[in-house]
């Protein structure tokens, strides 16, 4: 019972960066039709400035969300740079085009690193609120991991809100299920996009700075993470945050889960549900109708 | 990435051969980019420092030496093609290389092409003669300790300061190499006649950089004042991981000793003064020498880098090292002939005199044994407790 | 921009000697018309006369090719962008119609008449909020085309005829000054089309300063809603008058069937 909790919560605490990753990664697809395959790498810039910033002192709560937010605002003009330069331009060029320009943009950024932030790994020191462990009955869980999880709920919810309650989030409804009939309507269909690129960057940046103080801050980071929100987003259906959000807890537990019960199956177990997926339901566990259209 | 290429392999094409005057280029094999960057960019910096002072001294029979990179992170079909690349601009020696699996790749094709390779860090058996065997490739060589040097040495040494500590946990990389180490240290303890009892192995793939379940494991499954061990066969950005991940959980100091082997500074390093107390094993420290050839390596490293060499450094170093002797010792600048006169090559090192012996290619790499600690006082943000350096002579009788 | 109150003396649309060729072979030349508000005019001619392409350098669909210029309510939209168009005040509908298929009727609505509330100002309003603002407005549009009971209906799975009233319904739920319709009746039974062009005199009766600028093929619907006729041959205006004289001329006639018929 003590480890089931404990891997639970881990994995939950887990799938929470991978959440706002991939919800990122998503929103972006749904409004834009742009495979970003350069997101993981905007997920380590996140991670990378925010270690920067921090410079490996042990934050107080509200300068370290402070920090992160910053990071996140960072990544956001970072993609918006991205968005103008590369993909501004090759809308309608069709998915390959697209994709090969993302994973070129991928490449740059990756360069780019290298020559900023040099080779070493950065250590990002918890907030001081949540340095230890938290016993829930005898299980001991790391306080981060909770905060972590919160935070990412928050998120969650404020995503929600904005794309489902807010004028902006309606217009960004509205391009992605066509974005032609948008534009007749007088949506501002490109900047729309535009914001939609910074928003999933921003998500993704953020997610890197949260992150930060759980894993090593390094080269190669962006590799660890992009197969797997590649499979939260199959799993859960490109363009559905509400996919994004169940297959990243999803991906999490089940992670957590087998290296407890069943270590052999741990790396696997994430592409066998893969492969359930694309067999019974390839579009997603949440988007209705065929897999991929996009007008 | 293509931006670091460009940097890292500036400086054109040469020609090796011929006329006096010409530099001579030595090709360094090592990721650049991707987890392990750091490695690439430590023997990058090693060898440059090797070939400044031999330039300084007037280069290697009359010609300087120059330092080139390629990136091989991707594996053994970049490394491979790695090698081409610098065989056919000129350059054909060649240094360095991070994993046994781009090493494999690489031995046969330099014997095919007609190039020289020493490897520092490859541990690989394989690469070199065993136990007195001859080499099986003509022109690879090893300035470097192999894997189970290392690992019998560590058992032995850590065996004798901690007699009472007969249950290891394991936390370790779930690779070929990780397996095979793993299981050399316990059979070590059990040649001694002093065998250990396995409590928990955990193993995490490589690629993966999540190890909470694995750690709340570990962190219940001890207690203080057992007497355990904590053997953590990870490294670079895996051990930073796990060690970050375990901080809340506080339960490193159940354990009496912990080990690793392969480097640990540079991870101790990074955690900026929040290490854990750590005993490892590996090929180099920097206070481990009191030479005046290591205290100019040293303080050069430091000039160039503004960070102290670790062992990724001194390898790459000591690998130019052999090169120059090596060229100077054949007269010529031919592969054939610089091959013949590294086997048997002496030369001086921090270390005191290095050999490279003629039958096996093995070089005579000592294992230094370090206690660390992260300090939040010290310009490197770490405290070396104790090194032991134990010579190659001695490792060599634990070879089997 | 449809807030300014306009002078009904200037004329809502003009265009100035537009002219667009492609690849050299021109579609429409020189073409000057100008029309007043409340005006109904369609834009009639045999295929390749080049009313499409007009239509669509009205709409901001393509641009158009050196001088010439396009005036809406007295502004030079020449160079504007089909949703600034959109925004200002030119809705309109496609041949085939554009909804979002995958929404309920309802929200369709919902959208079109949020989309134009919604500067970029008022990014984080309510959604909620104004649409109930606009409920009753959206209630009466649809009662209007005959859309009453259909809210919860997903577009994709509307009748032909339904989905071109939808799209009517959403242009005029933004409040148009100026409503473009391309082929208003393209593939509906002759029931439906003679139900379009009850509602499109609704709609003029309902509102009798907005301006509708047609184009199509369908005569008897266009010649009924119409009151001005604009007659285009080869890329040029030939002919421009009441439905009657365009339908009784000889200039009409020779357009549409050669010279040897007349």
């Amino acid at each position: 019972m003590n480890q089931l909790l404990s891997a639970v919560i881990n994995g939950v605490a887990t799938g929470v960066p991978l959440f706002l990753v991939a919800s990122g990664f998503t929103l972006i697809y749904g409004v834009m039709g742009v495979l970003n395959f350069a997101h993981g790498a905007f997920f380590m810039f996140g991670a990378y400035c925010f270690a920067v910033m921090l410079a490996g002192q042990a934050l107080s709560l509200p300068l370290f969300l402070l920090y992160a937010l910053g990071a996140a605002a960072v990544i956001a003009v970072l993609g918006v740079l991205s968005e103008r330069l590369v993909f501004a331009r090759l809308y309608n060029s069709g998915h390959m085009i697209n994709l090969l320009a993302a994973y070129a943009l991928m490449l740059m950024l990756i360069g780019l690193s290298i020559l900023i932030f040099g080779t070493t790994t950065y250590h990002v020191p918890r907030p001081s609120p949540f340095r230890g462990a938290v016993h829930i009955g005898t299980v001991p869980v790391p306080a981060y991991n909770l905060f972590v999880i919160a935070a990412g709920l928050v998120v969650a919810a404020g995503l929600w809100f904005l794309l489902n309650k807010s004028g902006l989030g309606m217009k960004i409804r509205a391009v992605a299920h066509d974005r032609t009939t948008a534009r007749a309507l007088g949506v501002r269909a490109p900047l729309v996009g535009m914001g939609v690129f910074a928003l999933g960057c921003a998500l993704a940046g953020l997610a890197g700075a949260l992150d930060s103080p759980m894993i090593s801050v390094a080269q190669g980071m962006d590799a660890t993470f992009a197969i797997q929100f590649f499979v939260v987003v199959i799993i859960g259906g490109l363009g559905s945050t509400w996919g994004a959000l169940f297959a990243s807890l999803l991906v999490g537990l089940m992670e957590s889960l087998l290296v407890y019960y069943a270590p052999a199956w741990s790396q696997y177990g994430m592409y066998i549900l893969v492969v359930f997926v694309l067999l019974l339901r390839p579009q997603g566990l949440f988007v209705r109708g065929p897999a991929i259209t996009h007008s | 990435m293509a931006l670091v290429l460009g940097l890292a392999s500036c400086g054109g094409q040469d020609d090796n051969s011929g006329e006096s005057g010409n530099p001579i280029t030595i090709g360094v094999l090592g990721p650049i980019s991707g987890a392990f960057a750091d490695a690439g960019l430590n023997y990058r910096q090693g060898a440059q420092i090797a070939a400044d002072q031999i330039n300084a001294r007037g280069g290697v029979l009359g010609r300087q030496l120059k330092v080139e990179a390629k990136d091989t992170a991707a594996g053994p079909q970049e490394a491979s093609q790695a090698v081409r690349d610098f065989v056919s601009s000129g350059t054909n020696f060649l240094i360095g290389e991070l994993s046994s699996a781009n090493c494999l790749a690489d031995a046969p094709l330099v014997d095919q092409l007609d190039a020289v390779f020493i490897t520092g860090i490859c541990s690989v058996e394989e690469l070199t003669g065993q136990a007195g065997q001859a080499a099986p490739y003509s022109r690879t060589f090893r300035a470097g300790a192999t894997s189970s040097a290392n690992i019998v040495a560590m058992a032995d040494a850590i065996g004798r300061r901690f007699p009472q500590v007969t249950t290891y946990d394991s936390f370790a990389f779930d690779y070929v190499t990780g397996h095979l180490q793993w299981d050399q240290y316990v059979q070590a303890y059990a040649d001694n006649g002093k065998p250990i009892t396995v409590g928990k192995d955990l193993w995490v793939p490589m690629d993966q950089q999540n190890y909470g379940s694995q750690i709340s494991v570990l962190a219940t499954a001890s207690t203080e004042g057992e007497h355990k061990g904590l053997y953590i066969g990870t490294y670079g950005a895996g051990t930073a991981s796990f060690l970050q991940q375990a901080e809340p959980y506080d339960f490193l100091k159940n354990y009496e000793v912990v080990v690793t082997p392969g480097g640990y500074y540079p991870v101790a390093r990074d955690l900026n003064g929040s290490a854990p107390l750590v005993w490892n094993g590996y090929e180099y420290n920097w206070a481990a020498y009191d030479t005046p050839e290591n205290d100019a390596f040293v303080a050069d490293f430091e000039a160039l880098a503004g960070k102290k060499p670790i062992t990724w450094s001194y390898v790459s170093y000591v690998a130019v090292l052999a090169y120059a002797a090596a060229i100077e010792k054949a007269g010529s600048d031919s592969p054939a002939d610089v091959a013949a006169a590294l086997a048997g090559i002496a030369f001086a090192s921090p270390q005191g005199e290095y050999l490279i012996d003629a039958v096996t290619h093995n070089g005579s790499a000592n294992i230094v044994l370090m206690e660390t600690e992260g300090d939040p006082n010290d310009p490197e943000r770490v405290r070396m407790l104790e090194t032991i350096v134990i010579p190659y002579t001695d490792t060599v009788t634990f070879n089997f | 921009m449809t807030a300014r109150p306009v002078a009904p003396e200037v004329p809502v649309l003009e265009t100035r000697a537009v002219s667009k060729s492609y690849y050299g072979a021109p579609a429409v030349i020189d073409l000057s018309v100008t029309v007043l508000r409340g005006e109904t005019l369609a834009i009639i001619g045999p295929n390749g006369a080049g009313k499409s392409t007009y239509f669509g350098l009205i709409a901001g669909e393509h641009a158009t090719g050196g001088g010439g210029s396009i005036l809406f309510n007295g502004v030079d939209i020449t160079h504007w962008s089909a949703h600034r168009r959109a925004q200002a005040g030119m809705s309109r509908t496609f041949q085939v119609a554009r909804l979002f298929t995958s929404r309920r009727v309802i929200e369709c609505l919902q959208i079109a008449a949020a989309a134009k509330r919604n500067g970029h100002r008022s990014c984080l309003r309510d959604f909620r909020r104004f649409a109930t603002g606009d409920q009753d407005h959206i209630e009466r549009i649809m009662a209007g085309l005959g859309l009453a009971g259909l809210e919860d209906v997903r577009a994709g799975n509307l009748a032909q005829g339904d989905r071109k009233r939808l799209e009517l319904a959403m242009a005029m739920v933004q409040r148009p000054a100026l409503l473009l319709l391309d082929e208003p009746t393209a593939g509906m039974s002759t029931e439906d089309c003679l139900l379009t062009v009850d509602t499109l005199k609704g709609i003029q009766r309902a509102d009798p300063d907005l301006t509708i600028v047609m184009t199509g093929h369908d005569m008897d619907v266009l010649f009924a809603v119409a009151r001005r006729i604009v007659l285009m041959a080869e890329g040029r205006q030939v002919m421009d008058g009441t439905p009657e004289e365009v339908g009784s001329s000889q200039i009409a006639r020779k357009v549409y069937l050669g010279d040897e018929h007349v």
